[in-house]
C-alpha cells in the first residue's frame, strides 16, 4: 500500500510538472508568433486621473533620494499629483532625506510611521487613509521610474474594468556578479514572456506591488491590505480578479530596480515571497474556483499561478519519493511504453521549458549574448527548491497557527547614493 | 588523427578479447568518465566564456527620458540639425555635419526643387520651399517656412515650420511634422508618423499609421484651393432623461442595445456586443468585449475600450477616447473628442476614416490606416 502511494505520488508530480511545462510553452509560443494585445500606453488623453504615488521606505537612506528625485522628474500634471513617501519606522537618515525633499517640493507629502506594525501592507494601509487621489501608484524605495511612467500607468485606469496595473521591472545592477545576471534573466522571462502572454491571452497578469497601481476605493473596500500577508501584491491580484476586476500589464512601462547581490539576501527574499504567496494560496483557493466573474481559462491560469510556489515543494518531495522507491527496488512504476515515451519526451522538452521561455525573452529584448548563461540557471533553480519549500512550511504555520505573526523582512540594499 | 581515436576507442574491446580486462578497465572507465564530464561541462562553456569576458552584462536599456510625444520625430530631427548647424548663418551652400553619422546638408534661403529632381543630401530651407512633381529626396527635408510638395513626390521625411500642402500621390517614407496647418492630398502615403500643431487635413485615399493634429480631419479632394479654416466647434448636447438600465450592476453578460433616453449610473462593461441606437446618449465610459456600434447620430460621452471592432456611424460622436484591439471605422461626419480636449483613436488592426471626420488629438494603428471618402459618399 505504501509503495503504491509512493508510486502514485511520483506520477502526480510528473503530471504537475508536465502541466507547468505546457504552460511555459503556451506563453513562449504566444510571444513568438501569437497575437499581441495593445496596452493603453498609446492613448493620449488630456483628462488624466488624479494620482497618489506611494513609496514605502524602511531604512532606505541609500536609495531614498534617487528614487524620489526620479519620481519628481516624471511628467504628470502637478495639480493631479501627490507623492507620499512612507517613512516606516526608519532608524537611519531616511526621514531627514524625505523631509529635505518635501521642503523643496510641494507635491511631496510625507507620512512618518513610528507606531503600529512595521511592513509594507501596514504602511500602505495608513497611506491609503491620507491619500487624496482615487488612483494609487506604488514604487519600492529602490525603483527608478522613467519620465513617462506615471502617465503610462495612470492612463490604464480610464478603462472602467481595470482594478490594477503592473509595469515591467528591469534589474539595474546586472554587472555586479553572476547572481544578478541570473536574476536579470529570470526577470526577463517573467515579464517579457510570462506577464505579457497572460495579458495577451486574457488570463491573469499579476499586480507585482511596485511599478504599478490600483484603485484606492477598491483596496479600501477589501478592508485594506491584509497585514498577515507577506505578498500583499498577490493578495490584491486575487481579490481583484475574484471580484470581477482586471489587472493589466504594461510591458513598455519599464522601471529599474536593484536585485539582491548575495545569495543570502536573495534566499531571504524568495523565502518571504514563497511564504506570502503560499499563504495567499490557502486564502483564495476556494474563492477563485467559485468566482462567477472568471472564465474557465482565467480560473485555470489563476490556479496555476496561485500554486506556483508549491511546485518546488512537489518537486523536492517527488525526488525524495523517487529515492525511497529506488532503495526499495520499486522503480518500475508504470509498465507502459506510452508512459515511458511521455516521461522521455518530458525529459527532453519539459525540463527545458523555463529555459526556452527565458531565452525567448532575451531574444525579444534583443540581448542575445546573455543567453549563454542559461545553463547556470539550473543551479539557481535547484537552490530555490529548498528555499521555497522552507517558505511553504512557514506559510503553513502562518495559516494554521493563529498566534503566529509574519514579520516583514526588509531586502538589503547595495546601492550607494551616487547619481543615476 | 581520426583513425588513432577510433583505435583508442576499440582498444578496451580488443583488450577484453585478449583476456587483459583487468588492465583495460581503468582506461575504459577513465575514457567514459572523461566523455561524461565533457558532456556535462559542454553546455556551460559558452556561459563560462561570458563570465570570463562579458559581452552582455549591462542592464537592459531603459530610456529614462521617454515620454509619449506624437511629435517626437520632428522635434528630435529639428534639434539634431540645429545643434549640428549652431551659429551657421553663412551663405547658402553645402555643409558636412555630424549627425548620427556624417551627412551632407544643403542650405538654401529659398528652395525650389524642380520636377523629377533626385536629391541625396539633407535639405534645409531658411525660407519657403517647394518640391516639384515626382521629385525624390532620400534624406530629411527641413523647411523653416511653409512648404508645398508636388504630385507624386517621394520624400524620406519632412519637417516644416509653416503651413504645408502635399499634392496627390506623395510618398513619405518615414514622417511628416508640421508647425502649423497641413493639407495632405489624395492617395498620399504618410509613412510611420504625420503630425501638425494645427489641423491635419487628409484627402481621400491617404494612408497612415499615426496622426496628430488639432484636429485630424478629413475631406474629399476638391482640387487646388486655399487651406480651409478650422471646423465648426463640436457642441455636446445636454444629457437628459436619465434612466438606469441595469440594477446597480455595471456588468452586462450578453449583447446590449441602448436606445434613446437610456443611460447608466456607472461605467458599463458589456461581455458581448454593444449597439448605441440613433438618438441615444451614453454618458459613461464603456468596456465592450465584442463589437461597438454607434448608429448614425448616437453619442458616447465617455471613453470606449473595445476588444472587437468599433463602427461610429454617420454623424455619431464620442467625446472620449476610442480604443480597439481590432479596428475602428469612423463614418462620414463622425467626431471624436472636442475642441480644447486631446483624445485618441487607437485601432490595432485598422483605422478607417470617412469624409468630414474630425479627431481632436491622436490616431494610431499598428495595421493600415486609410481615408475612404468615396465608399461613404
Amino acid at each position: 500500500m505504501v509503495v503504491l502511494i509512493l508510486k502514485l505520488y511520483v506520477l502526480l508530480v510528473v503530471v504537475i510538472m508536465a502541466i507547468y511545462a505546457a504552460r511555459h510553452y503556451r506563453f513562449t509560443v504566444n510571444r513568438l508568433v501569437g497575437d499581441q494585445r495593445l496596452y493603453y500606453q498609446d492613448l493620449i488623453d488630456s483628462e488624466l486621473p488624479r494620482i497618489s504615488v506611494l513609496v514605502p521606505m524602511h531604512d532606505e537612506e541609500k536609495v531614498a533620494r534617487q528614487s524620489l528625485e526620479a519620481i519628481l522628474r516624471c511628467e504628470y500634471p502637478r495639480e493631479l499629483l501627490e507623492i507620499i513617501p512612507i517613512n516606516d519606522h526608519s532608524t537611519d537618515r531616511t526621514a531627514a532625506i524625505i523631509e529635505e525633499l518635501a521642503a523643496r517640493h510641494d507635491v511631496i507629502r510625507p507620512l512618518h510611521r513610528h507606531e503600529g506594525q512595521r511592513g509594507k501592507p501596514a504602511a500602505l494601509n495608513d497611506a491609503l487613509l491620507v491619500a487624496a487621489a482615487d488612483v494609487i501608484i506604488v514604487f519600492d524605495a529602490d525603483y527608478l521610474p522613467a519620465r513617462g511612467s506615471l502617465r503610462d500607468l495612470a492612463i490604464s485606469f480610464k478603462d472602467p474594468e481595470v482594478g490594477a496595473v503592473m509595469g515591467r521591472v528591469v534589474p539595474v545592477n546586472t554587472r555586479a556578479n553572476l547572481l544578478t545576471r541570473l536574476l536579470d534573466l529570470e526577470r526577463s522571462g517573467g515579464y517579457q514572456v510570462d506577464q505579457q502572454a497572460r495579458h495577451n491571452l486574457h488570463l491573469m497578469p499579476q499586480y507585482g506591488g511596485t511599478v504599478g497601481g490600483f484603485r484606492r476605493d477598491l483596496a479600501l473596500s477589501f478592508g485594506g491590505f491584509d497585514q498577515r500577508v507577506l505578498a500583499e501584491d498577490t493578495d490584491l491580484t486575487y481579490r481583484l480578479f475574484i471580484n470581477g476586476w482586471k489587472v493589466v500589464y504594461a510591458n513598455r512601462v519599464e522601471c529599474f530596480e536593484e536585485v539582491p547581490e548575495t545569495w543570502e539576501v536573495r534566499s531571504r527574499q524568495i523565502r518571504r515571497w514563497s511564504r506570502g504567496h503560499n499563504y495567499v494560496m490557502f486564502k483564495h483557493f476556494g474563492a477563485l474556483l467559485r468566482s462567477p466573474y472568471l472564465t474557465r481559462a482565467e480560473k485555470l491560469d489563476g490556479l496555476l499561478l496561485l500554486t506556483i510556489y508549491l511546485v518546488p515543494v512537489f518537486l523536492l518531495t517527488g525526488i525524495m519519493d523517487s529515492v525511497a522507491l529506488f532503495f526499495m527496488g520499486e522503480m518500475q512504476i508504470v509498465d507502459s511504453v506510452l508512459v515511458f515515451l511521455f516521461v522521455a519526451t518530458y525529459n527532453s522538452f519539459g525540463n527545458f521549458a523555463p529555459f526556452y521561455q527565458i531565452g525567448t525573452a532575451s531574444l525579444l529584448d534583443g540581448v542575445t549574448h546573455r543567453i549563454r548563461l542559461l545553463p547556470f540557471l539550473m543551479f539557481y533553480f535547484l537552490a530555490n527548491i529548498w528555499t521555497i519549500t522552507h517558505g511553504f512550511i512557514q506559510a503553513l504555520g502562518d495559516r494554521f497557527l493563529r498566534r503566529r505573526r509574519a514579520e516583514w523582512d526588509k531586502t538589503r540594499r547595495f546601492r550607494g547614493e551616487a547619481p543615476v | 588523427m581520426t583513425r588513432r581515436l577510433a583505435g583508442l576507442a576499440l582498444l578496451p574491446v580488443s583488450a577484453v578479447a585478449a583476456g587483459t580486462a583487468a588492465q583495460a578497465f581503468p582506461f575504459a572507465a577513465v575514457l567514459l568518465l572523461g566523455v561524461f564530464g565533457l558532456l556535462i561541462v559542454l553546455p556551460f562553456i559558452p556561459g563560462l566564456a561570458e563570465i570570463w569576458r562579458p559581452r552582455d552584462r549591462y542592464p537592459l536599456p531603459v530610456d529614462m527620458n521617454y515620454v509619449k510625444d506624437p511629435r517626437y520625430l520632428g522635434h528630435a530631427a529639428r534639434a539634431l540639425l540645429a545643434a549640428a548647424l549652431r551659429g551657421d548663418d553663412g551663405p547658402p551652400g553645402r555643409r558636412t555635419v555630424n549627425l548620427s553619422k556624417v551627412e551632407a546638408v544643403e542650405v538654401h534661403d529659398r528652395l525650389d526643387i524642380s520636377a523629377g529632381a533626385q536629391l541625396t543630401a539633407i535639405q534645409l530651407a531658411r525660407g519657403p520651399m517647394s518640391v516639384g512633381d515626382r521629385a525624390v529626396c532620400d534624406r530629411d527635408i527641413y523647411a523653416r517656412a511653409g512648404a508645398r510638395i508636388g504630385d507624386g513626390a517621394a520624400l524620406r521625411s519632412l519637417a516644416c515650420d509653416g503651413r504645408a500642402a502635399l499634392g496627390r500621390g506623395v510618398r513619405i517614407t518615414r514622417w511628416l511634422d508640421v508647425e502649423g496647418d497641413a493639407y495632405v492630398g489624395p492617395q498620399t502615403a504618410l509613412g510611420a508618423n504625420a503630425a501638425a500643431s494645427g489641423f491635419l487635413e487628409l484627402a481621400d485615399g491617404v494612408t497612415f499609421e499615426r496622426l496628430w493634429g488639432a484636429p485630424v480631419r478629413t475631406t474629399g479632394y476638391l482640387g487646388p484651393r486655399e487651406l480651409p479654416g478650422a471646423p465648426a466647434p463640436f457642441a455636446l448636447p445636454d444629457v437628459q432623461e436619465i434612466r438606469v438600465v441595469e440594477d446597480l450592476a455595471s456588468l452586462h453578460r450578453g449583447d446590449l442595445t441602448v436606445g434613446p433616453g437610456e443611460t447608466f449610473d456607472r461605467p458599463l462593461v458589456v461581455k458581448g456586443d454593444l449597439r448605441i441606437r440613433t438618438g441615444a446618449i451614453v454618458d459613461r465610459t464603456v468596456k465592450v468585449y465584442g463589437g461597438l456600434t454607434l448608429e448614425p447620430g448616437a453619442l458616447l460621452l465617455g471613453d470606449a475600450f473595445v476588444e472587437g471592432a468599433v463602427v461610429v456611424g454617420e454623424g455619431a460622436a464620442v467625446r472620449g477616447c476610442v480604443f480597439s484591439q481590432d479596428s475602428v471605422e469612423l463614418g462620414r461626419g463622425a467626431r471624436v473628442g472636442a475642441p480644447g480636449l486631446v483624445k485618441s483613436v487607437v485601432g490595432k488592426r485598422r483605422v478607417t476614416l470617412a469624409c468630414d471626420v474630425a479627431v481632436h488629438g491622436y490616431v494610431l494603428t499598428d495595421g493600415l490606416g486609410s481615408v475612404r471618402c468615396r465608399d461613404s459618399d
